[in-house]
């Protein structure tokens, strides 16, 4: 499933996973504000489904 | 804070950047120059997307006008994106990024330092209505008028684009459900702001 994600999805995995599941660290350590952040995980999540899915 | 500076796209939407607490402190700050500026040169923002001339009023009153016309916004459109979105919102993010909208507005009120269209106006009524007295106008007067208008068009342009994305990027819409959504929500918001702002002019003795 991780394979079939492009590498900045990977990317965004991985600093997720380091900012220990916190949207506002990953914001403070992307540059990005919160909401921008949170849209991205909304996405990516949304491409995981229709992975699982299909 | 350096990526928003870098970025030319942040011109049209610096909420991929900045929102929340920042974005409100800094939109605050904006609201409270702006009619700082409006108190100095008699401009008033009567409404989301008005300035007009007008007559000496107290600070207090120009700082009510831009907190209405930020709270407009935001009582029409925060529901609307709670009740359209399909993710979790931060108030917070939408109060600040709607405050930090009315950076244009900041640019547009400082042109009432200029007295060049007041004066065009008044030569316009009375040349063509005969209304007032004869006002000594010159070509450079209509020139700079022209200018300010411009200026003041474009900034309330990118106001209204600025008002867009903040409602797009925090709710997470998007297509015509952002397009639609917002349209009607930035009317009933305009309506509004002209409302209570018109209401409030007639009630309250300066």
């Amino acid at each position: 499933l991780l394979a079939s994600l492009n590498l900045d999805e990977q990317d965004f995995i991985i600093e997720f996973v380091k900012s220990s599941g916190s949207l506002k660290e990953m914001a403070r350590h992307l540059g990005l504000s919160y909401p921008s952040v949170r849209n991205r995980l909304d996405e990516l999540i949304s491409k995981i489904e229709t992975i699982q899915n299909s | 804070m350096k990526k928003l500076l870098e970025d030319n796209k942040s011109l049209w939407n610096p909420f991929v950047y900045i929102a929340g607490e920042k974005a409100l402190l800094l939109g605050l700050g904006i609201i409270t120059l702006s009619a700082f500026i409006g108190y100095l040169n008699n401009s008033w923002l009567d409404g989301i997307l008005d300035l007009h001339y007008g007559p000496a009023a107290p600070f207090y009153w120009h700082l009510g006008m831009g907190l209405i016309n930020w709270l407009s916004v935001l009582v029409i459109l925060a529901p609307l994106a709670y009740v359209l979105t399909d993710t979790r919102i931060r108030f917070v993010d939408l109060a600040g990024t709607m405050a930090l909208a009315r950076f244009p507005m900041f640019i547009a009120v400082l042109t009432g330092f200029f007295k060049a269209p007041v004066r065009v106006s008044q030569d316009v009524l009375y040349k063509y209505l005969a209304i007032g007295e004869p006002v000594n106008v010159t070509i450079f007067d209509y020139i700079l008028t022209l200018v300010l208008v411009t200026v003041m068009i474009l900034m309330i342009v990118w106001q209204v684009a600025l008002l867009f994305n903040a409602y797009k990027l925090c709710a997470n819409l998007k297509g015509s459900r952002a397009g639609i959504s917002f349209t009607a929500g930035f009317i009933a918001a305009y309506i509004l702001s002209k409302v209570l702002i018109t209401w409030l002019s007639k009630i309250i003795v300066f």
